[in-house]
């Protein structure tokens, strides 16, 4: 395996500075926030540009779609920000976003409701002297509601009954949804763009129901489209006629190589924190020189996060936690190795007696329907592999659980 | 598979007080256990930190009441005693909708202001979080959760366990050192309101206290 070597950044890279005190253990776990990955300054782009490729696929036609494909964790949403910024900095498109995932009952939803949901969520943000709510009374009577915050909310809270409504009216409500994004573009002089995140999460009965059972929406949709989906879904033996659907405009987000990941580990201010935090520990406790304990540590927890982003922060998060709670200043091997454990520990309660069998085959043995299922829980991760079709290895985090058995 | 360590009923409480993540899921091995953590878990957190109360609460309650301590400036931490003592439907409903609150539940635990430290502690029982992990219905929540296998028993790190038993036992030589006290007549002391050394800070108690925990059952004989 290939291994970081520490060395003057590249010009182009940027990151806040070294961060000296007593709270350098608080400023590397608020560095590792989630949620934040999203901010310009962190953003590693990918070799080749992602949001370069969505955004060539998406010129064409109004019924440009593309769809993202990628496990949890791996930055679709970060790419999507990206992608979301620039678009909004060039204006080609009027970017109508929505993190479907978060609050939305996906179990029952369907295509009707994400649309209605999202130019209901865009046109809230209007003032509302200004939102078209006499042209749109039929959908909002239908509901039962005034405006189309209560009808947000509406679906949040009380998504059984949203959808039953929904079931009973599905080509008005969509004609009124769609309606609403030509408003929308009417009032913003700008073709419509959809960006919908989240349905990676959805499960593979889910999946299936949305892009197979239901996929000829996808056909009607009213203007541009970037869909996510899960990586699992690439093995399902309706996958071509989905891909066929998105022109074959299908991005695959694999995880990190070691090199990009600790790319980002400068970037977010983790390596060079960390340098801090062990220099001036062992500068206080021995007197020392700084050895090149940091970059062990480092390499570990990138080695670790399984080229995945959001586990890369966790991990340290946690390990800088666990010092912290050791009262020790310095962050040390055995929190790392505690950190690595606890992350692990939900592992083993989500993966059955069978899974194990599967992880210890080669990945030409095993079965797509296992694969898809130990993608979904991260057990296994799919890796950037320009040469090959893919690469798929075990997470890290489960390689003492399955060296030892225990 | 068995889970990769076993947790003493303390670092649960001290979880709540300096955990890793806002939520964590303590899972036990029987409801009658779990009850009895929910019942050390009150006396142990405000042992920890005097600033902090605990709060019993039920499923039902869990995200309004996290909504609401958001808006309240004093450090909490909940209990949810029965998260997984649900009929199989009720169960998925449940953790599904907590899944879909997961940004909710973790905006009203980091709400300002700092120092505010606000917890909540899902006690389970192994069986049917067994089940909620494997169906994968909260997949999200629980990426965002530090799960913890609980014995009432106090268990040992590994001996054989070199990348870390030799480093807390490190750690408890230094203090020894330090202090002319072993780890157990520390230990013995601590718990028994003994008085502990006038030069000892805060901190070392702290620090011993914790190195002490992690190698219990397990200090060689001196």
């Amino acid at each position: 395996m290939c291994r970081l070597i520490f060395r003057k950044p590249p010009s182009c890279l940027q990151y806040a500075g070294p961060m000296n005190g007593p709270s350098d253990l608080q400023k590397l776990i608020a560095a590792c926030e989630l949620g934040t990955a999203a901010t310009p300054s962190f953003y590693v782009p990918r070799q080749p540009s992602v949001t370069s490729q969505i955004e060539i696929a998406l010129q064409p036609s109004q019924s440009s779609r593309v769809l993202l494909m990628g496990q949890n964790g791996v930055g679709k949403s970060t790419e999507l920000h990206t992608l979301t910024t620039q678009i909004q900095l060039s204006r080609p498109y009027l970017v109508i976003a929505a993190s479907l995932d978060v609050g939305l009952d996906l179990r029952l939803f369907g295509w009707h409701e994400m649309l209605i949901y999202s130019a209901c969520q865009f046109v809230s943000t209007i003032p509302p002297g200004r939102q078209p709510v006499s042209q749109f009374n039929k959908l909002l009577h239908k509901f039962g509601v005034s405006s189309f915050q209560v009808l947000l909310d509406k679906m949040r809270h009380e998504p059984a009954a949203v959808h039953a409504q929904v079931s009973e009216s599905r080509a008005m409500l969509w004609d009124q949804a769609c309606g609403l994004i030509r408003f929308l573009e009417g009032i913003h002089r700008n073709p419509a763009l959809l960006i919908w995140d989240g349905l990676e999460k959805l499960s593979r009965s889910e999946t299936q129901k949305l892009f197979e059972e239901e996929g000829r929406y996808l056909d009607e949709l009213p203007c541009r489209a970037v869909i996510t989906a899960p990586m699992r879904m690439s093995f399902e033996p309706y996958f071509t006629e989905v891909a066929d659907r998105f022109l074959g405009n299908v991005v695959r987000l694999r995880a990190m190589s070691h090199e990009r990941i600790a790319q980002i580990a400068f970037l977010r201010g983790l390596t060079p924190n960390l340098l801090h935090i062990i220099a001036d520990g062992l500068a206080h406790a021995n007197n020392a020189q700084p050895p090149r304990h940091y970059e062990t540590l480092m390499n570990r927890l990138i080695d670790a996060s399984a080229g995945l982003p959001r586990q890369l922060l966790q991990l340290t998060a946690a390990a800088a936690k666990q010092a912290l709670n050791m009262r020790e200043g310095l962050l040390l091997p055995e929190h790392v190795t505690l950190a690595i454990r606890r992350a692990s520990e939900t592992l083993r309660y989500q993966l059955e007696p069978g899974d194990f069998l599967e992880l210890r085959k080669p990945d030409s043995k095993r079965s797509n329907e296992a694969r898809a299922r130990l993608l979904d829980l991260r057990a296994l991760v799919e890796y950037e592999e320009p040469e090959a079709r893919f690469r798929v290895e075990v997470n890290p985090l489960l390689t003492e659980m399955l060296a030892t058995g225990r | 598979m068995k889970p990769s360590q076993t947790y003493w009923f303390d670092d649960v409480a001290q979880g709540a007080v300096r955990g890793e993540t806002p939520i964590l899921c303590a899972v036990c091995s029987d409801p009658f256990k779990a009850g009895e953590l929910c019942n050390w878990l009150e006396t142990a957190v405000p042992a920890f930190d005097d600033e902090m109360t605990v709060e019993r609460i039920s499923s039902d309650q869990l995200v309004q009441r996290v909504e609401r301590a958001g808006t309240e400036a004093r450090s909490v931490t909940l209990v949810v005693e029965d998260s997984t003592q649900a009929d199989d439907k009720t169960l998925e409903e449940r953790w599904h909708h907590w899944n879909l609150s997961r940004d909710a539940l973790r905006a009203g635990l980091l709400a300002p202001p700092e120092g505010t430290k606000r917890t909540v502690v899902l006690i389970a029982t192994e069986g049917p979080f067994r089940q909620v992990a494997r169906r994968n219905y909260a997949g999200d929540l629980l990426s965002l959760t530090t799960v913890m296998t609980v014995d009432d028993t106090p268990p040992a790190i590994d001996p054989d366990d070199k990348s870390l038993y030799e480093a807390y036992l490190s750690a408890a030589r230094e203090l020894e050192t330090k202090y002319p006290l072993s780890t157990q007549e520390f230990v013995h002391r601590l718990y028994d309101r003994e008085p502990l050394p006038d030069a000892m800070p805060k901190e070392d108690i702290a620090r011993w206290r914790d190195v002490a925990q992690r190698l219990r059952g397990s200090l060689p004989h001196v």
